[in-house]
C-alpha cells in the first residue's frame, strides 16, 4: 500500500468515525425519549339514531264558544277578530232576562236572622224561668207543674217560630246565590289566554260566536303505522324548520293519538296524529312547516373508545386495560361507531385506560393467558359439578 | 473455471474477488453459504429484536405484563422477528435478483441473485454493529448512528421518509459498491449505467420497503 492510499484510508476511516460520533451524539441528546404505552381514557359519549318525522307548528289549544238560545238572547260580543284574551276575559254577553234586587234580599235576610237571634235570646229566657219555677219553694207542686207547662208550650211555640225564621234565612241565602250566579252566567269568559281568530256577531242557537286560539304553539306530527311503536309520549324530540336554519328547538312528546286520522287504502297504511310541545322559547310561527327529529335507542354518557382500541377476535371485541401499573385484556360488548369512536355496553367504565393500538402479537399472548384461566375454571366446573352429585 | 463465494473476501476486496465472476462458468460454495446466510440472518434479526424489547422499550407493553409471562412474551416476538429476517434475506436475494436482471441481463439472474448474497451479508455486519448501541442509546435498531436517517429524524416524523431515511446506511452504501464492483466485473456495461442502476434500484428497494413498513 503506498503512502497516497494509507492517507486516503486514514481520511476516510476518520471521517465515517466522525459521522458515527456526530449521529450517536444527535440521538442521545435530541432523539431518544423515553416510550411510554399509549393510553386513552374511555370517554362518555351520547349515542342516537335519529327517525326523522314533518310536521307543522299549530296553536296548542283552540276552542270555540258556542250561543245557547236557551240561556236567552244574545245581547253583545266584547272582542274582535285579532284581539288578545287572557283567562277570564269576557267574550260574549247573554240579556239579564229579570231583574233581581239583591240588596233587598240581603237585607230581607238580615232581618230573619235577627229575628232567630231574638228567638234564641226568649229561648234562653225561658229556660232559665222554668229552672226557676224548678228550684222554687214557696210554691206546691201542684202549682209548680202547671206553670212547668205552661213554659214548656211557650218554649216549644218559640222554637217552632226560630225553626221558620232560619228557613226563611236560607230561602233568602239561596235566593241570593242564584241571583249572582246568573248575573255571572249572562257572560261568557275566556278559559286560556290566547288570540280571538274568528267572530260571529249573528249566531245561530249552537253555531260558536268567538273562536280562540292560543298563543302557545305545539308541533303536529304525522306518524305512519310501521314507525308508531317507536315513539312514546315524553319522548324528548329536536325541531328543526328550513326557514329557521341553525334554530333548532326542543320538544316532547305530549300526544300520541290512538286512532287514526287517515288510512291510506292503496298503501294500506294508517297515519297517526303526535303533538310535541316546544320545551323553549323559537321564534317560529304558526303554520310554520318543521321536521322531528326523534332520538330512538338513545345511549346517554355510553362508555366509548376509539376504533383503533378494540381488537377483533373469533368474532369477539376486546380492549387492552391499563390499570395499577398491569395491563389485561378485556372482553367487551360493543354496539355503534360513530366519529371514530366505538359504544361500548358492556365490559368498560367510564375513565378506565386502555391502550390506544393494541398489538396484535401482544395481544394473542395476553388472550393466550385468558383461555388458559378459563380453560382451568372450566375443567373445576365439571369436577365440582361430579363432587356435589356425589 | 469456477468462482467459489467467500463473503468476507468479497466484501473487503470485491475488486479483485469478483474479476474472475464473468468468466467462471460454475459457482461454488454457494448453497451452504446461503444456509448459513439464513441462519445468521436469524440469529442476527432474532437477537436485535429481543435487544429493542429488553433495552430500547420497542414495545412498551412489556413492561406492563406479567413477569411470568414476559418470558413467553419476548420468545414469541424473537421467533416470529428472527423468521420475518430470513424471509427478508430471501427476498433480497431472489427478489432483488429478479429486480436487476431487466437492467443487467448480460449478467444473468444466477449471478445477479448471487452478487445480492454478499449484499445480505453486509447488512448483516451492519446489524451486527448496530447491536451495542442498543442498549447504549435505549432506542431501537431503526434508529441507527450509521444512517442519514439521524437527519431527516430532525426535521420530520412522517413515518415513511424515517424508515426511508434510516434505511440508507453506511452499510447500504457499502453493499451498493460491491454489488457495482461485482456487476462490472461480470459485464461490459458501462461504468456510468451500472453506477445510476445499482444506486436507483437501492434506493428504489429501500423506498418500497419503507412503504410497507408504514402500510403494515
Amino acid at each position: 500500500m503506498n503512502r497516497k492510499s494509507l492517507w486516503i484510508s486514514i481520511s476516510a476511516t476518520l471521517i465515517l468515525l466522525l459521522f458515527i460520533t456526530v449521529n450517536t451524539l444527535i440521538i442521545q441528546s435530541v432523539i431518544a425519549g423515553e416510550k411510554k404505552l399509549e393510553t386513552v381514557t374511555v370517554k362518555g359519549k351520547t349515542y342516537e339514531e335519529l327517525v326523522t318525522f314533518e310536521g307543522v307548528l299549530i296553536p296548542e289549544v283552540e276552542e270555540s264558544y258556542y250561543y245557547q238560545s236557551s240561556r236567552g238572547n244574545m245581547s253583545d260580543v266584547l272582542v274582535n277578530e285579532g284581539d288578545d284574551v287572557s283567562t277570564g276575559t269576557s267574550l260574549f254577553e247573554y240579556e239579564k232576562s229579570e231583574t233581581v234586587d239583591v240588596s233587598d234580599l240581603n237585607s230581607q235576610r238580615n232581618k230573619a236572622e235577627t229575628a232567630v237571634s231574638v228567638l234564641d235570646d226568649q229561648l234562653s229566657d225561658l229556660a232559665v224561668q222554668s229552672s226557676r219555677i224548678a228550684s222554687n219553694e214557696d210554691l206546691e207542686d201542684e202549682q209548680k207543674l202547671q206553670l212547668q207547662l205552661d213554659v214548656e208550650e211557650q218554649i216549644r211555640d218559640t222554637e217552632y217560630k226560630k225553626r221558620l225564621a232560619e228557613l226563611d234565612v236560607k230561602e233568602l241565602e239561596r235566593q241570593i246565590a242564584e241571583a249572582e250566579t246568573n248575573k255571572e252566567e249572562t257572560s261568557v269568559d275566556a278559559t286560556f289566554n290566547g288570540v280571538v281568530e274568528e267572530v260571529n256577531r249573528t249566531p245561530e242557537d249552537g253555531e260558536a260566536v268567538v273562536k280562540v286560539l292560543s298563543k302557545d304553539l305545539t308541533v303536529q306530527g304525522a306518524v305512519n303505522e310501521i314507525d308508531y311503536p317507536t315513539l312514546a309520549v315524553d319522548q324528548e324530540v329536536l325541531i328543526r324548520s328550513a326557514a329557521y336554519p341553525g334554530q333548532p328547538a326542543k320538544g316532547r312528546i305530549t300526544i300520541l293519538e290512538d286512532r287514526p286520522y287517515e288510512v291510506e287504502d292503496e298503501a294500506g297504511i294508517s297515519m297517526y296524529h303526535f303533538n310535541v310541545m316546544l320545551s323553549e322559547e323559537s321564534d317560529m310561527k304558526v303554520g310554520t312547516h318543521v321536521v322531528i327529529d326523534v332520538p330512538l335507542h338513545q345511549n346517554t354518557n355510553a362508555p366509548s373508545v376509539p376504533e383503533e382500541s378494540i381488537i377483533e377476535k373469533d368474532d369477539k371485541s376486546y380492549v387492552v386495560v391499563f390499570e395499577k401499573d398491569e395491563i389485561h385484556l378485556r372482553k367487551v360488548e360493543r354496539r355503534r361507531i360513530e366519529d371514530g369512536r366505538v359504544e361500548i355496553l358492556s365490559g368498560l367504565n367510564l375513565k378506565e385506560k386502555v391502550l390506544t393500538e393494541p398489538r396484535e402479537a401482544f395481544t394473542e399472548l395476553l388472550s393466550e393467558k385468558k383461555d388458559q384461566k378459563k380453560e382451568t375454571e372450566e375443567d373445576q366446573q365439571p369436577a365440582s359439578d361430579n363432587e356435589s352429585k356425589g | 473455471m469456477s468462482h467459489s463465494m467467500r463473503l468476507v473476501l468479497g466484501s473487503f476486496k470485491p475488486f479483485s474477488h469478483f474479476r474472475p465472476l464473468q468468466s467462471a462458468y460454475r459457482l461454488k460454495g454457494s448453497w451452504w453459504r446461503i444456509i448459513l446466510l439464513a441462519i445468521f440472518s436469524f440469529i442476527i434479526v432474532g437477537f436485535t429484536s429481543f435487544m429493542n424489547i429488553k433495552y430500547a422499550g420497542d414495545m412498551p407493553e412489556y413492561t406492563g405484563i406479567a413477569s411470568d409471562d414476559r418470558l413467553l412474551f419476548v420468545l414469541s416476538e424473537v421467533i416470529t422477528d428472527g423468521l420475518i429476517g430470513v424471509l427478508t434475506m430471501i427476498v433480497i436475494v431472489l427478489g432483488g435478483a429478479l429486480l436487476y436482471w431487466p437492467f443487467f441481463q448480460q449478467v444473468g439472474f444466477k449471478r445477479l441473485a448471487y452478487i445480492h448474497s454478499y449484499v445480505v451479508f453486509i447488512l448483516l455486519i451492519g446489524m451486527l454493529l448496530q447491536l451495542p448501541f442498543i442498549p447504549f442509546l435505549h432506542e431501537p435498531s431503526l434508529v441507527s448512528p450509521y444512517s442519514l436517517g439521524v437527519y431527516v429524524d430532525l426535521i420530520t416524523n412522517v413515518p415513511f421518509w424515517l424508515y426511508f431515511s434510516y434505511s440508507l446506511s453506511l452499510f447500504l452504501a457499502w453493499g451498493t459498491f460491491v454489488q457495482y464492483v461485482a456487476i462490472r466485473q461480470s459485464s461490459s456495461v458501462s461504468k456510468g449505467y451500472v453506477i445510476f442502476w445499482t444506486i436507483a434500484l437501492n434506493l428504489l428497494i429501500a423506498a418500497i420497503i419503507a412503504y410497507m413498513r408504514t402500510a403494515f
